[in-house]
């Protein structure tokens, strides 16, 4: 069965997102992550 | 005469003093009565019985496993969660010789004890389940059936086993007294731990890519192209919690070998190894993401098995990975304590759900462990736990020997 091009964009859509969601979402976690909270 | 009796007379001493640990054999036998030896000889007597039950008389008769399901829990657990458990000692001997991360030095020597254990215990799980003991070097030395994924897991099993006793070495050394070895094996160091790494990014994700060959027997949302990254990423962060539980028990229960030390700050060191289990598992979080949306299967989210699923991913991928966040920001050693227990509960249903939950998830013939593999799963771990304990005992594991302090 040959896969339809729309469910293959679809999907390539799909991972790019998930790719671009990581990278934006990354940096505020690293900086979350990072800063230690002040000691009372 | 007298050569002889003076020989007889050193061996005793040398005996007395690195066996029996200064003891005579009296107060030695005597010592070796607590309540945590007497359950795991209780276990061994009961155990290692079974295991030469299943020699003798073959897995038929000792597992539930049949042609349908092949592979039971020593797969499942003894094998691919030991092995990830087993990370410990190429992350750590990585980040102190390669990255330079030279804080975490103290605790690499018990890591790397516990990786060489942990494959140790892997492989006597794998001669379990293998049968026919004796056939065990043939990929590496008789028949070389390179087109299967299993001759790969095989070398690269024999050559990290290798490695890893070979970057222990030294404490052996030390132990013993032998100054030249040791300072040969010493000088191997770096050289070791970059075959070490390699092999280990290898082998990790070598463990994955056998199910590659699965993709009608694996469930789908655990099947992907991307499996053998999938082993490998959490393999990194199995290493790091498993250091964490592992350094935090030591220190408690070996403290008496800790007094004489210079001061080490292990809840700094668990701080930091928190720290870098949280990034691991962001990442490894949008790697399993990818893997659904590689094959388009977000539809089976709304399954018995998608339930299982998201338990697996949410529960213990994405909810150990902000709790280590909170942890690490608030400097709650506790909390990332907790939290390493959960990621390896986490890991081990992980591959459990590869090797045995979610295999074979289509037949009607599904397999559940019997009381005899579970038994030597319990042998075979206590084992491990014994030879940890009898090595760390005499070895200069968590502190420096006094005559090789650098």
């Amino acid at each position: 069965m040959v896969p339809d091009i729309w469910d293959i964009l679809q999907t390539k859509g799909t991972e790019y997102l998930i790719a671009i969601a990581f990278l934006v979402l990354f940096i505020p976690f690293w900086r979350f992550v990072n800063k230690t909270e002040k000691t009372k | 005469m007298s050569t002889t009796t003076q020989t007889t007379s050193d061996f005793s001493a040398w005996i007395r003093e690195k066996i029996l640990m200064g003891r005579s054999p009296r107060n030695y036998l005597r010592s070796l009565i607590t309540p945590f030896n007497i359950v795991a000889a209780l276990i061994l007597a009961v155990g290692i019985p079974v295991i030469g039950y299943r020699f003798a008389n073959g897995l038929g008769a000792a597992t539930n496993m049949s042609d349908t399901n092949p592979w039971g829990i020593w797969i499942g657990f003894d094998m691919l969660t030991g092995v990830a458990l087993a990370a410990g000692g190429y992350v750590l001997a990585g980040a102190v010789y390669i990255f330079g991360l030279r804080d975490y030095h103290p605790i690499l020597r018990p890591a790397i004890l516990t990786g060489f254990l942990g494959y140790f215990i892997a492989v006597l799980g794998l001669i379990t389940d293998l049968g026919q003991p004796w056939r065990l070097p043939y990929p590496v030395f008789v028949s070389f059936g390179v087109g299967s994924v299993l001759f790969l897991v095989a070398w690269h099993v024999f050559l990290y086993l290798t490695v890893q006793f070979l970057e222990f070495s030294p404490a052996i050394c030390e132990w013993l007294g032998w100054k030249r070895v040791r300072r040969w094996v010493s000088s191997l160091t770096i050289g070791l731990t970059i075959i070490g790494i390699t092999l280990s990014i290898l082998h990790q994700s070598a463990l994955g890519a056998l199910f590659l060959l699965m993709p009608t027997k694996l469930h789908p949302l655990w099947y992907s192209q991307f499996i053998p990254i999938f082993f490998f990423v959490s393999s990194i962060v199995g290493g790091l919690t498993m250091v964490i539980i592992e350094s935090t028990l030591s220190h408690r229960i070996f403290r008496g070998q800790l007094e004489s030390e210079r001061h080490v700050d292990l809840d700094d060191i668990t701080i930091g190894l928190g720290k870098a289990a949280s990034i691991v598992l962001f990442a490894y979080f949008f790697l399993k993401l990818l893997g659904i949306a590689d094959g388009n299967h977000w539809n089976l989210l709304n399954t018995p098995f998608g339930y299982w699923f998201l338990v697996e991913v949410l529960g213990f991928v994405l909810l150990p990975c902000f709790l280590f966040a909170f942890g690490v920001r608030a400097k709650n050693v506790k909390l990332i304590r907790f939290t390493a227990v959960l990621t390896v509960i986490g890991l081990a249903i992980n591959r459990l759900n590869v090797a045995v939950i979610a295999y074979n998830w289509n037949v009607t013939d599904r397999y559940s462990p019997s009381w005899m593999e579970i038994l030597i799963t319990v042998t075979l771990i206590t084992t491990g736990i014994l030879m940890f304990r009898w090595i760390v005992n005499r070895m200069p594991v968590l502190y420096t020997h006094k005559e090789f302090s650098e």
